[in-house]
């Protein structure tokens, strides 16, 4: 159980305290309700490339990061469709710079077009790192616009090209930060030892005075229910075949989402999952195999993804899925095998209570979906589930009107598909 | 023009520093054979034990017979088929993971309270009962495999492979990888007898648990731990270096966007008198966000996405190690911005400024290690291994905190040396 208190300032900027008297660290998390849903379509990567500046100075204090290390303290953030968050991890008696650091970011940035360039540069590289020189570095790009045909989920948080990240300018970066940072579109949790009337006072005072703005209500395309099942065929200079075939499922605060959640790990979690068991072990159709589903905000995905062991054609490979989704639809779930991955979610949720950063992302998390007490309440979802409900969410998601295939073959492949 | 009634907004709050370390010691725990260190928390209903058995790649005679082992461990028992094995394990929610390394195999057993015996049983039996079969042996080499071929088409896991093997020599077990050819050549007896060997507990073994333990568990603990006791037949093997030259490979690819490079040379053991010294100048010159490289490469430049310099120190050898991946244009550049680093900590005192923000940081790294049981009890591990007592946190905090930039800037002359790192840039 995570005790926690919450409160809004007057500038709408909801606060969530956590205390652990055990610590001697601190951790702030700050969630902006703002993700790469939020861009435009000819400028992505935009929301990510923001996250970089906002280390690039503040309005009053040029450098983010030198004064939270002289504090003795690390900072870092992550972008994703859905948001973006900020977070520092420091001794808890320096709890106070985190606050007055994160407080004049939201206030306003130095924005400088030298420290644009920089992180423009940055992100390019990152860009190269992750997306064209790893094997199957490509494989979101092809996923998400494949599986989506409206909404802005289609594209990837680091954006669809170089040239989008290259083409950004100063302008746009200015009327993003109007847009979508203030106080009334962002959730701060602490958790640590801190002295709560102290951090209260602080957080009046270095947050309290930010004006609050007119966040524009978000109105994104809606995705259309997919009629028929897509399909397309990739080359690529990588070692191996693999298959990906994804279905559309639950947005993540959904009363379905819990048992597509479970789904996903009855398919592939683990050694004695059906995949593993089935296309791994049994059959050796694949060499390496991993179902998840993407937990978004806004209706998200099932993935099943498997990498081919020679000599398996993809068609081959995608055939034993189908009949092991047709056996899971018709037969159903054993007692045994419902209770081990109930039993599996349970102990992780327990396990990310271990960290106070998990706890803090946690908690802004849960709060920015208006429930704060989600963090502990969210385990009796899962708690609730019975096995036909796993499958009927097979029946309900797993169909091939419902997938997008993807048969990526290495460079020189002749896929018999 | 800054509004002066914000000057509250431009003075940072005042910072403490941590002088003195107070953490959560654990206590010894002994067991029939041998002890393992328990750090209590009562606050989750989680508990943790990790086994540092020394079964790695050090002890192979046949070169990837100690992988195999591990891989193997969970496809099945005289007691259990793999998979009614691996169904009892994820019944209970918890996990049982087991990892090769050089020196030591290491075993993680994570559950809930509740669970954790049943987790232990399994372990047992997986220790001492597994059947190694024929047939699982050839899907093993296979996944293995194709697993070897996708990391060989990453630029930094080749470059990584390839500075290892400059500074140890490709048959000194750090300095050799895996290769596929080695897989095909292994024969299960080759796996059995490794495990024969040395898959035992003892009293060079190294063990930790951490969370809401009790007498009870650890009498069961105890308990199934004596019954993997063996005696080895053989000694520990012996692995000799090279003799050390600087070396400078460089690889092109059709169609790659980056280069990995990787710089290293050898350097002091953890038992040097000047290690905590250095392991300041590591974190000073690449050890974290703020640290030269990054600042100069990544922030002022934007070469690369990420910078970084470290100190491998293992039981029997040591390095410094800088590594990145830039896009080709940059390679040259970023060259000669790593050596421009080095020589400005060489021959430049660090200005007070930065001189703060290094030593506070670095303070609160040291606290960031010990903050919880399960921290402790990781840190405890790792210097452990390296026969290290814990409380060397304490000293560690006193050194950086007496380290002056004269001393700095002395240290990084006497353990980093240009000329003598191998280059390797792999594309």
């Amino acid at each position: 159980m995570i005790k926690f208190k919450e409160y809004t300032l007057d500038n709408g900027l909801h606060v969530v305290l956590h205390k652990d008297e055990n610590s001697s660290i601190a951790v702030t998390n700050l969630l902006y309700d703002v993700g790469s849903r939020d861009e435009d379509e000819n400028q992505t990567g935009f929301a990510h490339l923001f996250e970089h500046f906002m280390f690039e100075g503040s309005q009053h204090i040029p450098n983010y990061d030198i004064p939270l290390q002289e504090a003795g303290g690390d900072s870092n953030a992550f972008t994703n469709p859905d948001c973006t968050n900020y977070y520092n991890i420091l001794p808890a008696v320096n709890l106070e710079t985190a606050l007055w650091l994160e407080s004049d970011r939201m206030l306003g940035l130095a924005f400088e077009e030298e420290s644009l360039a920089t992180q423009k540069s940055v992100v390019m590289e990152e860009f190269k790192e992750h997306y064209l020189n790893k094997p199957y570095g490509d494989q979101w790009h092809l996923m998400l616009d494949l599986a989506y045909t409206h909404h802005p989920y289609r594209w990837p948080t680091i954006g669809k090209n170089l040239s989008h990240i290259e083409g950004m300018d100063m302008k746009a970066i200015k009327d993003f930060f109007t847009k979508h940072y203030a106080p009334n579109n962002a959730y701060l949790s602490i958790a640590g030892n801190f002295d709560e009337e102290q951090v209260r006072q602080w957080i009046e005072t270095y947050f309290g005075s930010i004006p609050s703005k007119n966040i524009p209500d978000r109105q994104l395309p809606k995705e259309p229910k997919q009629q028929e099942l897509r399909r397309i065929k990739h080359h690529a200079f990588v070692e191996s075949n693999a298959l990906i075939v994804m279905w559309h499922c639950s947005a993540r605060m959904a009363k379905t989402y819990p048992s597509e959640d479970i789904l996903s790990d009855v398919l592939g979690s683990g050694r004695s999952s059906r995949c593993q068991k089935e296309l791994i072990d049994k059959q050796q159709l694949f060499a390496d195999l991993n179902v998840y589903v993407l937990g978004s905000l806004d209706p998200g995905l099932l993935v099943f993804e498997g990498r081919l062991h020679d000599g398996v054609s993809h068609q081959a490979a995608e055939d034993a899925l189908w009949k092991m989704v047709e056996t899971l639809q018709t037969k159903g779930l054993t007692d045994q095998e419902f209770k081990k991955v109930i039993n599996k979610t349970l102990t992780d949720q327990a396990m990310d209570d271990l960290q106070l950063q998990n706890i803090a992302y946690n908690l802004s998390f849960f709060a920015s979906q208006g429930d704060t007490n989600g963090i502990n309440t969210e385990s009796d979802l899962y708690n609730k589930l019975k096995a036909s409900d796993i499958q009927e969410a097979a029946c309900r998601v797993l169909s091939q009107s419902n997938a997008s295939v993807i048969h990526y073959c290495k460079t020189g492949a002749s896929s018999t598909s | 023009m800054t509004n002066p009634s914000n000057s509250w907004r431009i003075k940072p709050p005042e910072i403490a520093l941590t002088e003195q370390l107070s953490f959560h010691q654990g206590e010894g725990i002994p067991l029939d054979v041998g002890r393992i260190q328990g750090f209590y928390d009562d606050r989750q209903p989680f508990i943790q034990i990790d086994l540092l058995i020394p079964a790695g790649t050090w002890f192979e005679s046949q070169y990837g017979a100690a992988q195999m082992m591990v891989s193997l461990l969970k496809s099945g028992t005289s007691n259990h088929s793999g998979e009614a094995l691996n169904a009892l394990i994820e019944e209970t929610g918890g996990n049982i993971a087991i990892q090769r390394g050089t020196y030591y195999i290491h075993v993680i057993v994570q559950g809930l309270n509740h669970s954790i015996e049943i987790l232990l049983d399994l372990l047992f039996d997986m220790l001492s009962e597994s059947t190694f079969d024929e047939s699982e042996l050839s899907k093993r080499v296979t996944i293995l495999s194709n697993k070897l071929r996708r990391l060989h088409q990453q630029p930094e896991y080749r470059a990584s492979k390839e500075i290892s093997k400059l500074l140890y020599g490709e048959s000194h077990p750090y300095g050799r990888s895996l290769d596929i050819q080695h897989l095909e050549e292994i024969k299960m007896q080759d796996v059995r007898e490794h495990a024969n060997q040395w898959l035992s507990w003892n009293s060079d073994c190294i063990g930790t648990i951490a969370g809401c333990y009790n007498h009870s568990l650890i009498d069961h603990l105890s308990k199934g731990l004596s019954r993997l006791t063996k005696h080895p037949s053989s000694s520990i093997p012996e692995h000799e270096a090279i003799a050390y030259h600087a070396k400078k490979i460089v690889t092109q690819r059709q169609g790659s966007a980056q280069h990995a490079i990787r710089l290293a040379h050898p350097t002091i053991s953890a038992h040097h008198e000047d290690a905590y010294g250095l392991r300041f100048v590591n974190n000073v010159l690449g050890g974290f966000f703020g640290s030269r490289l990054m600042s100069n490469i990544r922030e002022d430049k934007g070469y690369t996405y990420g910078i970084q310099s470290s100190l491998h120190q293992l039981k029997y050898g040591n390095s410094l190690v800088i590594g990145t991946e830039v896009a080709h244009q940059y390679t040259e550049a970023t060259l000669q911005e790593i050596f421009h680093e080095i020589q400005r900590l060489q021959n430049e005192l660090i200005e007070e400024g930065e001189w703060r923000m290094m030593q506070n940081y670095y303070n609160g790294l040291i606290l960031r290690t010990v903050n919880s049981a399960f921290s402790v009890a990781k840190t405890y591990r790792r210097l452990t291994a390296l026969g290290i007592p814990l409380d060397s946190i304490h000293k560690d905090l006193e050194v950086s905190l007496s380290l002056s930039p004269t001393k700095v800037r002395e240290l990084a002359r006497k353990h980093i040396d240009i000329d003598q790192l191998s280059q390797v840039i792999i594309a």
